[in-house]
């Protein structure tokens, strides 16, 4: 019997030692932190379970817990009713300015917590007069459903658009009116992606940390700002971690019923072009296109405008006061830097936890996708993190390092590890699908030409993924510059980012600190929307096809 | 010296059964072979066996008389030209083509004159700064072509090279093939699942039916003296009667044929269509039919007729005595053309037969 060496067989080593970065990274920054906090919330070191026994007795718990779903479920619903319109007709219509729209949808996904709520505090401050929502509900919700607008539009959009219309026409052949034939043939078709938009939705606003913490007040608090206020007001580390170990069930309890439900959706038939939109005609028509445009407009875009607007607005009139304010040491002596450090410092260190996010996050996605074993392995520890909150992980680096390298002086490594870590599943999620989609044949093709296993990673997979890597990159730094909910547990008050800055200044009195609240963040929001942008250019342009 | 010669190879994917078993075949330098099979014969795995990106579980497959079990695939110098043309989409038309030669570390005066030459064997000179996706797929194709012949290898393996193209084109493309090969002096080995495009383009065609070649000969021969039922079925060269043979005599439902040299026993009679003409009173054997449709093709009527179980195309000149459909119409048969093919031929039946490749007459 004679063997042949085919080019399925990569060199044995590699896929190991690819592995060792992302393991090692991992391991010490994430799974030994969260061991951690288990051990803590669980009581491993003194009374087994007491601590979760404690906190799950505490009748404030309780509201704690049923505010959280409550406020999920609602934003959920909400986010719902306003997403699903435009996800319909920016899937189902040609016009002007789609693009830039679909775009614009992405922005306020990205855009930091506290920026959000910075700009809601501008939005309820300037409407005040007219109805007072500050302190409410109703703050927590429509923030949360300025966020998370653009996952149904992406995610539902993006699957509505490739719906063949096929179906949908013979219904209407059939005698269907248009009404009847949605909701008979279209809205089945688009479960799955209004499930897992829901599931999203739901996850991210149980989780939800920055916008709760700013907008919220008494009674108005999720477990996650429970977890903090335990860790920095109450200095109940103990109580933190069994607050932790409670989220952490609650998630894991979600993703399992959605895996689930997602189990039983077959694959469904698409339709070969990329789009069946259609250009705006009649008057049904131009009614849906301007009231989906009104609509995003008057849900994402007021915030924003009135974020504008309050950081230029100086007493009676305009100007760029606060702004410049940014450059001078504060009075109080709270804010301990000058805020321009602030920038300079985040800056910096989201440059460095976006580096380490793109090589641990490369490397895993290049092991998950060369397949035995340890790719297996990996492919599924990569989705742990995903299911791991922010401020969790952000308490498990206290817990895990409070002594050691990492104290003290070296604490200034752990902020761009924890914003690191943030990332690392969005650098994953974008180069896993490239890495996945390259064609077999075209490493076939070019082995046949003369290319060996190395020199076909590099002409054929790096060039492609390369794209990928560079929207990666954009992710990351917009993800890291604007990390709120790990930075705060591991960031020193002498070196602020520019999240916890604002944070702290919207915290003290006075106009003056309002004012630098607001310009950091319009600053801040200018960052990362203009690495959004560039970053949906180049998805537009090439990485998209692939 | 063979550009390829495959003994007895066994092949198939993971632990599964073989998807190949016994398949022995050659291509000479300047020789198109054509692999013509029904979809799931095995063609494009015993392709994907000689560019080394399968395993081999027997056999061997020597290339320009070597051994191949040692090479690697990027050095058993092969060009494989995939269905879908697997062009590289980040690279140029020149990107794509100048790939073989940079691998091989040619001066970059040498690559370009490679890349021009083969862009001009296919026709593409001009394209060559166009991107991949700008290109139609027949140029696409092309691209594809060129970009193996680059990198100069022995043997062009091509995998249903004009599956997705339409058939002018794809007639087009397959006929332009012998041409190209015989002047770089490269052997190919062409897998395709359609008579015509093998004809056209094929030198010799080896027949793979449920993983084993049932028969490799010259086009001629293969449809003058399909090796069994199966052959003859695949290639459409007629229908097929049960028959009895006793003393020279084929015996059928649909009547009795001269057959000189068979021996006695069951057997099949195969009458290829091409020896039946219309003619109500022929001088030989007859064959009495239903006429069940009668379109005008161009040159000629086709007759559909039915005689017996089957039901096969009849082509006839005779415009003014043309049957109506429903009406019957007498053949006559050339009794020279008729064959007499074994009674049964399970899936090994033809490998006996089929494997004796017999050299090209008049070379």
């Amino acid at each position: 019997m004679t063997g042949t060496r085919g080019t399925r067989r990569r060199p044995r080593g590699r896929p190991l030692l690819l592995a060792a970065v992302p393991t090692a990274f991992l391991g010490l920054f994430f799974l030994w932190p969260l061991v951690r906090v288990l051990g803590r919330g669980l009581g491993v070191d003194a009374t087994p379970l007491a601590p979760l026994w404690d906190v799950a007795r505490d009748p404030r718990t309780h509201e704690v817990v049923a505010f959280t779903a409550g406020q999920a479920v609602a934003s959920t619903v909400l986010t719902l009713a306003v997403g699903l319109p435009v996800a319909g007709v920016l899937a189902r219509y040609r016009f002007r300015g789609r693009q830039v729209l679909e775009a614009a949808t992405l922005v306020p996904f990205v855009l930091p917590t506290v920026v959000v709520g910075s700009a809601f505090v501008a939005l309820l401050g300037r409407l005040a007069p007219v109805v007072d929502l500050r302190g409410t509900t109703w703050a927590i919700l429509l923030a949360h459903v300025f966020f998370n607008v653009s996952v149904v539009v992406r995610t539902v959009g993006g699957l509505w658009r490739h719906l063949d219309e096929a179906p949908l026409l013979a219904a209407r052949t059939l005698g269907a009116g248009p009404l009847r034939a949605f909701r008979e043939v279209t809205l089945p078709r688009l479960r799955p992606a209004i499930m897992a938009a829901s599931a999203v939705v739901f996850l991210f606003t149980f989780t939800s940390f920055g916008v709760v913490l700013i907008l919220g007040g008494p009674g108005r608090s999720t477990i996650e700002v429970e977890i903090h206020r335990a860790t920095a007001q109450l200095l109940d580390l103990r109580t933190a971690a069994a607050l932790s170990v409670l989220q952490l069930l609650a998630v894991v309890a979600t993703l399992g019923l959605y895996d689930r439900s997602r189990r039983h959706q077959a694959a469904r038939p698409l339709a070969r072009t990329a789009t069946t939109a259609r250009p705006v005609r009649g008057v049904r028509a131009r009614l849906a296109v301007g009231g989906a445009v009104a609509l995003l407009a008057t849900v994402q875009g007021v915030p924003l405008l009135a974020l504008g607007e309050r950081a230029l607005r100086v007493g009676d009139g305009w100007g760029l006061d606060h702004f410049r304010t940014l450059g001078r040491p504060t009075r109080e002596a709270v804010l301990s830097v000058v805020p321009a450090e602030a920038v300079v410092n985040s800056l910096a260190i989201a440059t460095v936890a976006t580096l380490l996010a793109l090589a641990v996050g490369t490397s895993a996605a290049v092991t998950a996708v060369s397949g035995g074993r340890v790719g297996r392995l990996m492919d599924g520890a990569l989705m742990l993190p995903l299911g791991t909150s922010a401020v969790t992980l952000g308490l498990g680096l206290l817990l895990a390092f409070r002594t050691g390298p990492f104290a003290g002086r070296g604490a200034v490594l752990l902020v761009p590890v924890a914003q690191a870590l943030v990332a690392v599943p969005f650098v994953v999620r974008t180069l896993l699908p490239v890495l996945r989609a390259i064609d077999r044949r075209l490493r076939e093709a070019a082995a046949t030409l003369g290319a060996p296993p190395r020199r076909v990673w590099r002409e054929v997979d790096l060039p492609i993924v390369s794209r990928a890597g560079l929207v990666a990159a954009g992710f990351s730094f917009a993800v890291t510059i604007g990390e709120f909910g790990a930075t705060i547990f591991v960031a020193r008050a002498s070196q602020p980012t520019i999240p916890v800055a604002i944070h702290r200044a919207l915290g003290l009195p006075g106009e003056v600190n309002l004012g630098r609240a607001m310009a950091l963040s319009v600053l801040l929001a200018l960052i990362t929307g203009t690495v959004v942008l560039l970053i949906d250019r180049i998805r537009v342009g090439q990485v998209g096809r692939f | 010296m063979g550009a390829l010669t495959v003994e007895g190879l066994r092949a198939g994917y993971g632990a599964g059964p073989d998807v190949l078993h016994d398949v022995t075949l050659d291509v000479r330098p300047g020789e198109v072979v054509a692999l013509l099979g029904a979809s799931g014969s095995g063609k494009s795995t015993l392709l994907r066996c000689v560019a080394g990106l399968e395993p081999l579980r027997a056999g061997r497959i020597l290339l320009g008389g070597a051994d191949a079990a040692a090479l690697p695939v990027e050095r058993r110098d092969v060009g494989l030209v995939f269905q879908d043309h697997a062009l590289f989409p980040h690279r140029d038309v020149a990107g794509n083509v100048a790939f073989g030669p940079r691998m091989q570390g040619l001066a970059p005066a040498d690559i370009d004159a490679r890349v021009d030459h083969a862009l001009r064997r296919v026709g593409l000179a001009a394209l060559a700064d166009r991107p991949v996706d700008a290109l139609s797929g027949g140029e696409q194709q092309r691209v594809a072509l060129a970009r193996a012949l680059a990198a100069r290898p022995r043997l062009l393996l091509l995998d249903e090279p004009y599956g997705s193209l339409d058939r002018p084109l794809r007639e087009g493309l397959a006929s332009a093939l012998p041409a190209l090969v015989r002047d770089e002096g490269v052997g190919a080995l062409l897998v395709t699942h359609d008579q015509q495009e093998a004809l056209r383009a094929a030198d010799r065609i080896a027949v793979l039916a449920g993983g084993t070649v049932r028969q490799f000969d010259v086009p001629e021969r293969l449809w003058r003296d399909p090796a069994d039922a199966t052959v003859a079925t695949f290639l459409g060269v007629g229908p097929l009667f049960p028959a009895t043979v006793t003393d020279g005599t084929a015996h059928t439902a649909v009547g009795t044929f001269p057959v000189a040299t068979a021996a006695d026993g069951p057997a099949r009679l195969l009458v290829p269509t091409a020896a039946l003409h219309v003619d109500p009173h022929p001088d030989g054997p007859r064959l009495d039919a239903t006429v069940v449709d009668v379109r005008f093709a161009g040159d000629a009527h086709r007759l559909e007729v039915r005689s017996g179980e089957h039901t096969f195309a009849v082509r006839t000149t005779t415009a003014d005595a043309l049957p109506a459909p429903g009406g019957t119409v007498t053949l006559g048969v050339d009794p020279r053309a008729l064959r007499v093919l074994p009674a049964d031929d399970g899936p090994r039946a033809g490998s006996q037969t089929g494997q004796r490749a017999e050299p090209r007459a008049g070379q």
